[in-house]
């Protein structure tokens, strides 16, 4: 005679699918037979669960896309190679040029107005400003007996205009901008240094140099170029020839009839 | 296995996952939640998993799942509200369905566990063991006394009905 835990048991293996077709028609059999374990029968039957219907609501979340890939072109890729290629090409001729301290470049891109040193009235009183100075060694192609008067193009009396970029007194001849960019057809809307565009300095720089005559300039940095082409402004029909004398310094020589001039432009780091 | 593949999956199995959860944790949030990292999990790991092998795969995840939670809950809960909920038959119910969930609820975990995978899921003893490291027999014998406990609790229920 089985117990109770036995018959438990059977019961549960009969339920479960794990007696034999024989072992479960004896069973089956008991069953009929008795009430109480026909009773324990249903009760174990009860005991397997139905699965509810549940739903989960964000399944829309968890659904993934394919990973969509640019699909570049032989085409595209050998140009974006040659456009690499290029960059890396001009990168060291850049860096040539380049002044080589951060506080150089620092100056390159705040300078506010340019200071003549040698001279007594330049010197500006407000030390702190970031300066660049430029000193202009005017050397005349003849003897002094022979020296012409400036032309008159050249005799630059221009007041000064606080929003003009300009250089201070001594430079009078050096000072203004606006009159040679009005001849030469360009923006007259004088503008502080700082506020200039890079791309429009440069091409400031480019239009001073009438385009008949071969340009000697080598190109330095935009920014800098923006004092330079102050500087270089009044020797509107002169060459000019910019050139690297140091890491802190950039040399520049203005040959026309009447000048040959050189200027150094040296860059001092920001105060 | 690959994005569609895993998709077919979210399709199939994440209301099995919710549902398992659910009546594991009996917190909708916390199920949910246990249905996103198992499929974030099955989506991280979706190119080692096969897709013949991916429902245990990931019921195995939302299973380990539920037991992290569990055991955080447990160690916030006092013994005396575990022994309370354990044996208390307070509720009133108004079918044998709420009876046997009622009964469902006070399983332990791991009886709790297999007999859900058995019976909602279809798994056999195998695959339960797969997903909960267990032995076939151990499998066996929680169902056992899983539905052994269900039906002394429905016995006792109907005598009180």
């Amino acid at each position: 005679m089985k117990d109770q835990k036995d018959m438990d048991w059977e019961l549960f293996e009969m339920l479960e699918g794990d007696l034999s077709p024989e072992e479960e028609s004896e069973l089956l059999k008991m069953i009929e037979d008795d009430a109480d374990l026909a009773a324990d029968w249903d009760f174990m039957r009860m005991t397997q669960l139905d699965a509810p219907e549940v739903v989960y609501q964000g399944k829309d979340k968890l659904i993934k896309t394919d990973t969509t890939l640019i699909a570049f072109s032989a085409v595209q890729w050998r140009r974006a190679a040659a456009i690499a290629a290029l960059l890396a090409l001009c990168y060291p001729t850049w860096q040539l040029f380049m002044p080589k301290t951060d506080a150089v470049e620092g100056l390159a891109g705040s300078a506010t107005e340019l200071v003549l040193p040698n001279t007594d009235n330049t010197i500006n009183s407000q030390e702190t400003k970031p300066t660049v100075e430029v000193a202009v060694q005017e050397v005349p192609n003849h003897p002094p007996s022979d020296v012409k008067e400036p032309r008159k193009s050249l005799e630059l009396p221009v007041p000064m205009n606080e929003k003009m970029i300009t250089t201070p007194d001594v430079a009078n001849q050096l000072v203004s901008v606006e009159p040679l960019m009005q001849k030469n057809g360009l923006n007259t809307e004088s503008k502080p240094l700082e506020s200039l565009h890079k791309a429009n300095v440069m091409y400031n720089m480019e239009m001073l140099i009438p385009q008949d005559e071969p340009a000697s300039y080598n190109g330095v940095r935009s920014t800098i170029n923006a004092g330079l082409s102050l500087v270089t402004a009044p020797f509107r029909n002169a060459k000019i020839k910019v050139q690297p004398a140091d890491k802190q310094s950039i040399q520049i020589i203005y040959s026309s009839e009447q000048y040959n001039a050189t200027a150094m432009v040296s860059l001092k780091p920001l105060k | 296995m690959t994005t569609k593949e895993y998709n077919k999956c979210v399709e199939l199995l994440s209301d099995g996952i919710f549902r398992f959860a659910l009546k594991n944790l009996r917190d909708e949030f916390e199920a949910e939640n246990v249905v996103q990292n198992t499929f974030e999990k099955l989506w991280v790991r979706k190119e080692k998993v096969e897709m013949t092998t991916a429902k245990a795969f990931i019921f195995k995840i939302a299973y380990n799942n539920c037991i992290d939670i569990i055991r955080k809950a447990k160690r916030s809960t006092t013994m005396d509200e575990v022994v309370e909920n354990r044996y208390s038959h307070s509720e009133q119910y108004s079918d044998t369905l709420e009876i046997i969930n009622g009964a469902v609820e006070r399983l332990p975990e791991k009886q709790k566990t297999v007999i859900l995978l058995r019976d909602y899921e279809g798994y056999d003893y195998k695959s339960i063991g797969e997903i909960t490291g267990m032995t076939e027999a151990q499998v066996k014998i929680n169902i056992f006394r899983a539905r052994k406990f269900l039906k002394a609790y429905l016995k006792d229920m109907q005598l009180v009905i």
